[in-house]
Parts: C-alpha cells; sequence; structure tokens
C-alpha cells in the first residue's frame, strides 16, 4: 500500500466516522460504555458522598488499599484504582459495546446486503475473547517494554523509552484491532478472527497505524496529566484529577467512534462491499 | 418470599454502613484539613505579604476541622483504634495549626488558648507537650495574661522536673527549658507572691542540684549552675551568688569561656558588696586575660566607675577618656564613658565642656542608651540653671531625635517603648508633661502597631500619675483596648482601666 493510498483509506476512515455519528444505533452503544465507566467512576470517586458511603468503603479499600481511604492520597491513587476495573470492564463489556457498534455500522452499510446475517448474540464469545487477548497483549506489551526501559541505562532518555513502547503497543494493537469485523463478515472463532486481522493489518498498515496514532495522539495530553495525579492534586485541589478522569472517558466514547468507523471503512472494501 | 429477599439485601448494606462510618468520618476530615492546609501554604508561599483574608480563611478553615468531632459521638467508642489515633492526630495537627495562626494574627489570647488545648491530647508526647506550654506561656505573655504565664512556666518546670524520661537522659531539652525555674521563681517575687515565691525558689534550687549532680561537666550543668547564680541573684543574695560563681570559676571546663561570669562577679564586688579591691583585682585580670575585647572594655569602664563611686574623680574621667579614644571600644560602653564623663563635668561646674561632650557622643553613637538618656541631662540643666528658652529649644531637638528613632523605617534597633519613657521624662523635666502626653497618645502613622500602643498606654500613665488627669487617662486606656483588641497591650489598659475604677470608688 502506497503512502496515497493510505492517506485515502485514512481520509475514508475520517468520514466513515463522521456518517456514524447520524445513527442513534451506532452511537448508543459507545454512550453506553462511557455511561457504564461513569456510574463505576463517579461512586469510586465520592466513595464518602451519600449515598455511596453506605457500601463503597471496602469496595475502594479492596481495589486501592487502605491508602485509598484517604484523602486526597484517595485522588492520587484513583486512576490505578480504576484501572483495576477497567481492563477487565474494557474487555469485556467495552469490546461486546463497541462490536455491536461496529455491527450496526456494517449493518446500516450498503454492503450488509452481500454478506451474511450473523447472530451477535452467538458471536458474543468470540468477541469477548477478542477484546481480553486485545487488552491482554496491551497490556503485557506496555508491561514488558516499561520493565525493560526501565533498564535502560540514563543516559537514553526516558522520554524516547516512552515514545518505543507507545509505538510498539500501537503496533500490538494494529494487528488486532480489525478482528470484531471478521467476525462479523466472516464468523469463525477468536483465533482465525485475530490471524485474519493481522492479514488485514498488514496489508493496510500505514493507514492502521495512521488511525491508532491518531486515537493514541488525542489522549496522550490527558493521559500524561493523569499519569501525574499526584503533582494535579498538590498543585490544584486532587478532585481535578476526577474532572481529567472523567475527560479522558469523554474522549474515549469519541476516540472509539473514530477508530471503530475507521476500521469498517478500511476493513469493508477489502470484504468486496465498500468500493 | 419478597420480604425475606430485601432483607437479605438490605443486611449487609446495613452492616456495611455501621463498619465504615469511622473511615468515612476520618475522610471527611481529612478533606477539611487539606483545605485548611491550602489557604496555610498560600500563607507560607507569601508569608511576608500573607493577605488578610487567607489568614482569615485559613483560621476559618481549621476551625471548622475542630468543630466537627467524631470521636464525641457515642458510636466512635467502637470505630478501628487506627482510625481513631488518626482524627486525634488530625485534630491535634489542626489545634497547633490554628493556635500558630492565631499567634500570626495577633490573637494572643486565642493562640495561647489554642496552645493549651493541645495538651489535652493523650498522644502529645513529652517534648511535643513542653513546645505547646512554651508556645501557650509565650502567648499570653503577648496577650498581658501574667498569671497564665507564671501557671505555664510552673507547669513546664513541674513536668521538666518530674520527668522520668529527662533524668534518664533519653529527653534532652532545649536550652531556654533549663532558665524557666529561674523564670517562674522570678515571677512569682515580681508578683510579690511570697508563697508561690518561696515554694519554687526551693523546688528550683533543687532542680538545679540535681541536675548538676546527675550530669557533672556537662554543657546542662553549667547551665544549671549559672541557674543557681541567677536565683542568687532573684534573691539579692549577693553572697550566695558570689560563692557559686567562685566555686564555677575554680573547677574551668577546658574551652569553656568564663569570663563574663568573672565579670558579674567583679561587679558583684564593685557595687553590691563593697570589697573594691578584690573587685579591682577581677577587672584587671579580665583586662589581661581577655585584652582588646568587648568584656575588657566593660571591665575597664566598671573599674573607672569603682573608682569614681570611691571619689577618684580625677582618676575616673582619666579612665573614661582614656576608654572612649580606645579604638578597640565597643560604641556602648564608649557611649557610658562618655555619658558618666559628662556627668562629672557637670557637677564640677564645666557645662560647655559636658554639652559638647553629650552632643558629640549623640553623633557618634546615637542609638546607644547614654544618647537617649542625653538629652534629659540637658534638659534637667537648663531648667535648673533657670534657661527656659534653651531647654524649650533642647525639647524641640530631642522631640525629632526620639521620634525619628521611633520611626518604624528607622535604622533603630532597640527598644522603642524605652525611647518613649525618656520621651516622657524629657517632657516631663521641661515641666511640659501634657505636651508629651499628648504626643505619646497621638500615634502618628510613622509609628508601628506596637509603638502606637505602647504609646497610648505612656500617654495614660503620664495623664494619671504625673498630671492626675483620670479622664483623658481612661480616654487614651479605652483607645488602646478599642485600637488593639487581644493584644497584651489591651490587656494592660483593661487592668490599669479597673485600677483607676477601683480608686475612683474607693474614693
Amino acid at each position: 500500500m502506497n503512502i496515497a493510498r493510505a492517506i485515502d483509506g485514512y481520509l475514508d476512515a475520517l468520514a466513515n466516522a463522521q456518517l456514524a455519528l447520524r445513527s442513534p444505533s451506532i452511537l448508543v452503544p459507545f454512550l453506553a460504555f462511557g455511561l457504564v465507566q461513569c456510574a463505576i467512576l463517579i461512586p469510586l470517586a465520592f466513595f464518602a458522598a451519600t449515598p455511596f458511603g453506605a457500601f463503597m468503603p471496602p469496595v475502594v479499600e479492596a481495589l486501592g488499599g487502605e491508602e485509598s481511604l484517604h484523602y486526597p492520597t484517595h485522588f492520587v491513587l484513583l486512576p490505578a484504582t480504576y484501572r483495576n476495573i477497567y481492563l477487565p470492564l474494557v474487555a469485556t463489556v467495552g469490546f461486546a459495546l463497541w462490536s455491536l457498534a461496529l455491527w450496526s455500522m456494517i449493518g446500516h452499510h450498503e454492503a450488509s446486503a452481500t454478506i451474511e446475517k450473523r447472530s451477535f448474540r452467538k458471536a458474543l464469545p468470540s468477541i469477548v475473547a477478542v477484546g481480553l487477548i486485545f487488552v491482554g497483549v496491551t497490556v503485557l506489551v506496555g508491561r514488558g517494554l516499561g520493565l525493560a526501559s526501565a533498564k535502560l541505562p540514563p543516559a537514553i532518555a526516558p522520554r524516547l523509552a516512552m515514545l518505543v513502547v507507545i509505538v510498539v503497543t500501537a503496533c500490538a494493537q494494529a494487528l488486532l484491532v480489525y478482528a470484531p469485523v471478521v467476525l462479523r463478515m466472516r464468523g469463525g472463532g477468536p483465533l482465525s478472527a485475530i490471524r485474519s486481522s493481522a492479514r488485514y493489518a498488514h496489508r493496510n498498515f500505514l493507514a492502521t497505524a495512521l488511525l491508532i496514532g491518531t486515537v493514541l495522539l488525542v489522549h496522550l495530553p490527558i493521559d500524561a496529566m493523569i499519569a501525574n495525579a499526584d503533582v494535579i492534586a498538590a498543585r490544584f485541589r486532587p478532585e481535578v484529577v476526577f474532572q481529567l478522569m472523567m475527560g479522558s472517558v469523554v474522549l474515549e466514547v469519541i476516540t472509539a467512534l473514530f477508530l471503530f468507523a475507521g476500521v469498517a471503512a478500511l476493513a469493508l472494501p477489502q470484504e468486496g462491499g465498500l468500493r | 418470599m419478597r420480604r425475606a429477599l430485601l432483607a437479605a439485601a438490605t443486611l449487609p448494606l446495613m452492616v456495611a454502613c455501621s463498619q465504615h462510618e469511622d473511615v468515612l468520618a476520618r475522610y471527611r476530615l481529612e478533606q477539611k484539613l487539606w483545605r485548611a492546609q491550602y489557604y496555610q501554604r498560600r500563607i507560607n508561599i507569601s508569608v511576608v505579604r500573607a493577605s488578610q483574608n487567607d489568614t482569615r480563611l485559613a483560621i476559618a478553615a481549621f476551625d471548622a476541622v475542630l468543630r466537627d468531632d467524631p470521636l464525641a459521638s457515642a458510636e466512635a467508642a467502637r470505630w478501628r483504634p487506627e482510625v481513631v489515633a488518626d482524627i486525634r492526630e488530625i485534630h491535634l495537627l489542626s489545634r497547633a495549626a490554628l493556635a500558630n495562626l492565631y499567634f500570626l494574627s495577633e490573637r494572643y489570647a486565642d493562640a495561647g488558648h489554642m496552645y493549651e488545648s493541645t495538651l489535652e491530647a493523650a498522644e502529645l508526647g513529652f517534648g511535643n507537650a513542653l513546645d505547646a506550654r512554651l508556645g501557650a506561656a509565650r502567648s499570653m505573655y503577648l496577650a498581658g495574661e501574667t498569671s497564665d504565664v507564671m501557671r505555664q512556666c510552673a507547669e513546664m518546670f513541674r513536668e521538666i522536673s518530674s520527668s522520668e524520661e529527662f533524668w534518664s537522659g533519653r529527653f534532652v531539652p532545649d536550652p531556654v527549658f533549663v532558665d524557666i525555674p529561674v523564670v517562674v521563681t522570678r515571677l512569682y517575687r515580681e508578683a510579690r507572691d511570697s508563697t508561690g515565691y518561696a515554694e519554687y525558689r526551693g523546688l528550683a534550687g533543687n532542680f538545679y542540684r540535681r541536675v548538676v549532680d546527675t550530669w557533672p561537666g556537662t554543657a546542662i550543668a553549667r547551665q544549671a549552675a549559672l541557674g543557681q547564680v541567677q536565683l542568687c541573684l532573684v534573691d539579692e543574695d549577693w553572697r550566695g551568688a558570689v560563692d557559686r560563681i567562685e566555686s564555677t570559676l575554680a573547677a574551668p571546663e577546658p574551652g569553656e569561656d568564663f569570663e563574663g561570669l568573672r565579670l558579674l562577679l567583679g561587679e558583684i564586688y564593685a557595687f553590691a558588696l563593697d570589697e573594691p579591691e578584690r573587685a579591682r583585682a577581677i577587672f584587671v585580670d579580665i583586662e589581661t586575660r581577655v585584652p582588646g575585647t568587648a568584656l575588657a572594655a566593660a571591665a575597664r569602664y566598671d573599674r573607672a566607675a569603682l573608682e569614681l563611686d570611691l571619689g577618684d574623680e580625677a582618676g575616673a574621667m582619666n579612665a573614661f577618656r582614656l576608654l572612649e579614644q580606645d579604638s578597640a571600644t565597643p560604641g556602648d560602653v564608649a557611649a557610658r564613658a562618655m555619658y558618666a564623663r559628662a556627668t562629672i563635668l557637670e557637677r564640677r561646674g564645666s557645662w560647655d565642656e559636658a554639652l559638647q561632650l553629650l552632643r558629640r557622643m549623640q553623633q557618634l553613637y546615637p542609638h546607644a542608651q547614654p544618647s537617649i538618656e542625653a538629652p534629659i541631662l540637658i534638659t534637667r540643666h537648663y531648667v535648673a540653671a533657670g534657661e527656659p528658652e534653651l531647654a524649650q529649644r533642647t525639647l524641640e531637638r530631642a522631640r525629632e531625635y526620639y521620634l525619628s528613632l521611633i520611626d518604624r523605617n528607622s535604622p533603630y534597633q532597640g527598644d522603642r517603648m524605652g525611647v518613649q519613657d525618656a520621651m516622657a521624662a524629657n517632657y516631663a523635666t521641661a515641666g511640659r508633661a501634657a505636651e508629651g502626653a499628648v504626643l505619646l497618645g497621638s500615634g502618628p502613622s510613622s509609628w508601628d502597631d506596637a509603638s502606637t500602643a505602647a504609646g497610648l498606654l505612656k500617654a495614660a500613665e503620664v495623664y494619671a500619675t504625673t498630671l492626675g488627669d483620670t479622664a483623658h487617662a481612661e480616654e487614651m486606656l479605652k483607645k488602646c483596648v478599642e485600637r488593639f483588641p487581644e493584644t497584651r497591650y489591651s490587656r494592660m489598659a483593661q487592668r490599669r482601666l479597673a485600677e483607676l475604677e477601683s480608686r475612683r470608688v474607693r474614693r
């Protein structure tokens, strides 16, 4: 794939995301996952407020340890505490809802007439399995590279090491990102979907990389701020950490919509639908 | 069935509710504490120009922490000990912070009470308890609550002297605490409380003896030995003081500088015990041991003053002159020598020479105490000589000089209240005490708050005692109470107002 085609595909992806905004059935799953996150994040952040005070303290303690029951440490540790819920949540509920939206996107497209109809409910275990692998790979790659970069000599700038971590994680994600589309188009199990996804990604690597790169780039500033929650809490108010995390949730709704719409736009032509 | 399900669903919720009330209470307190500390940080960042608003907000915020006392509830008895300890720690921290903020806002009485309240905390360690008492004593002193100062000092002394931690050597107190016994004894003596004085005089003596015996040859033992000397000085037991100083000097510790103590010994022999030979020998000894130092200059001055006391005016004059001319003589000693020589010259009738000497002294050492007293001497001379115009001119010059010293931007580092005293005395000497009282009570904008408040008190004193004008005195005192509430000046004014009131009732 040459650069012109990659950029053309990337622009198609942007246009598809715009189309997706017009259909509530596509929007709702993304919004629903955003709301699910809010419904978890709010009681977690304000566990001492009525009515959460009645049942949240043990939950917060179990997730974040005893230190999480103190103010303002609770807000400093909130990103780490929430991550314990977020990762399994995004791998299961998140991936399921996003895939549902993706199926709806394909259903709205004229190409869907030529594609065999498939039951979402039947495909759900495979979708969740793909989600678990997607999140698992992302976490493992991130952690592995993080550990490796920690052993690097101090002469190598930590920011450069961080950049490498982001690029490699993005590549790993790029290889898996088409799996939900494959499950809708061809059915089958999670492993065959991942194999096909890797092939698609290889064929459309540059456009896919641009797509994922855009998502990561948009998230980068807010994620960097959340990573420095201790500084944010000390310099401003501890509650600012929660506000940033809510911002991140809103951003995720938008970027997930953009990512999956882009994935559909890039994948459908390959399946003989959108040309 | 439905009820059973509802109960099953509600029960864990209720259990969870009752189990975590302690954590929630602590969390709420920590939130309030953070808000209060936020204002405190802002004050700390710009302490010089800390806005009054930040201090007010911080006080309100810490006050809110203290008003929230979850441990007062009955359920608190069942709370986890570590959470209860955390809550107590938060309250303790807030009390200490609030006491400091009250102090910063010059609300000394409130600061003192707040320091006292920290003492109620059981987990306050011995050292922290002493620090809190010292803070309370300092605040009470500034608030003018003398009896509370005495009470706190007495408590500090009682705690140290009965502390196992102190006598076992595990707790090494700040040197300031070793002086507390003398301070308590002196306060009782000044308050003319003979019972309290006798009790604490005995306790202080025993304490110092035990310290000297427990840790011989150490810094604290030397400080205790000096404490014993100071106790004798409080008693005006000159012989006792001499014995103790001589025993200390008889076994000097290597590296210790005892020349100051030796000078004190000489001064006691010279001016309290009338043993000039011994005194002279000591002064000469000091001059030989530490030549060219401030102590040697002080010894030379004392020797000259002793000669003057013994009637050798010519010898004293010569010694004072040599001291003035010696470049190694510190300014304050040189000024004292010049002043002493001027008084001799005045007595001998050489007024022009005396005046010239006094003027030169004021020029060379404008901030020295003798220079502050010089205008009084000059005015008194002119009044006695029947020269009202010259006395008036001296008074006007002195007025400008005193005002320049009291000015808040003046480089003068000494006691401004002492300058106000000198100004009042100067006006009284010139027979114009009322003018002086008006000036002191006017509190020009160039004066700081302390000088303005002290000026009002001084003016009231002049009206009440020198002029016998109680109405004006009361007016000044009321003004002081209104303008400087919750300060020691206000307390002193209130006390004086009560005295004037009771005197009027008796009449």
